[in-house]
């Protein structure tokens, strides 16, 4: 074992890889998360575009009481959610992505 | 042994290491000679013998040649003209060219160090993979005989730092025996997950 240098954290040597399965349910939880619908509802698609990633996603949005914003402003949310999601979580940049609103949710009833 | 005497040996086995042998070559050639020539000789004697083996051999070379003159050439000389032909061009290329193998010999002090080409790409793409920060399969690498090229599948999202590499490769190429320093190539398609 080497002995660290005073004050600086070593890693320990290896690398991370985060399998596209894994990026993919990152992408379906933030956007289910901002669509207030549940995960199951949502697709997501990712793909590469240049060496950026991009992905798509077909989600229903739901409406009703806590909800505010017209759909487009919905789905416009739901791309920054899902973007900003997938970097700070892995890390990865993404360039874009396309948000299809394939339909209208009540709100989930929340049971307690 | 003295070190000139150590020396000559290390430049022998080298050589002997990353060129091809020619043996096989110049042992058939040795052989399909000694076969020739004796049935030369048996014909000789059977000649001087007047045999009758070799009844239908003219006398002398002016009745041979007036034999063959105004007729075709029969087709089983046509033929081994043909094949003696390909064989001798083949002699000719085997003979000239370097007959180099895919591998080279590395630097060192103490002893004649040789590697193939494909453990030399092996090490380049482990290192490239690394620095990169991508999988290994995602780096892909040709050694040539000067010159390597390092082929890397960026993954989507994740920008490759293809100084980096450039850097770290030419660092490792005169360790590598390559006379040029390494070439480094980012695909335009990513690849999403890692």
């Amino acid at each position: 074992m080497s002995v660290a240098a005073a004050g600086a954290p070593v890693l320990p040597a290896g690398r991370t890889s985060i399998r596209s399965r894994a990026l993919q349910r990152i992408a379906t939880a933030a956007a289910a998360e901002s669509a207030d619908v549940p995960p199951q509802a949502v697709q997501a698609r990712l793909g590469d575009a240049g060496g950026r990633l991009t992905v798509s996603i077909a989600t229903p949005v739901s409406l009703g009481a806590g909800t505010s914003g017209t759909i487009v402003e919905r789905a416009a949310a739901i791309a920054d959610a899902v973007s900003s999601c997938l970097d700070s979580l892995a890390g990865r940049s993404v360039e874009r992505v396309h948000v299809r609103v394939s339909g209208l949710q009540q709100q989930r009833r929340r049971v307690r | 042994m003295s070190l000139e005497r150590a020396e000559a040996v290390q430049r022998r086995v080298l050589r002997r290491e990353l060129h091809s042998s020619r043996a096989g070559a110049a042992i058939t050639v040795a052989v399909i000679l000694i076969l020739l020539l004796a049935a030369l000789g048996a014909l000789c004697v059977l000649l001087a013998l007047r045999s009758p083996l070799v009844s239908g051999v003219p006398d002398g070379l002016q009745a041979a040649l007036a034999q063959l003159a105004g007729s075709a050439p029969p087709a089983p000389a046509v033929a081994g003209g043909v094949v003696a032909a390909l064989l001798g061009f083949l002699l000719v290329l085997i003979g000239a060219a370097p007959g180099r193998r895919r591998r080279r010999a590395l630097p060192s002090e103490r002893a004649a160090v040789v590697a193939d080409d494909a453990v030399i790409a092996n090490a380049l793409a482990a290192e490239a993979a690394s620095v990169a920060g991508v999988e290994r399969g995602q780096v892909r690498v040709v050694v040539g005989r000067r010159r390597a090229t390092a082929r890397i599948v960026p993954t989507s999202g994740i920008d490759v730092d293809t100084d980096a590499v450039r850097e770290a490769l030419v660092r490792n190429a005169p360790v590598y025996g390559l006379a040029r320093p390494p070439r480094v190539v980012v695909a335009d398609e990513g690849r999403v997950g890692s």
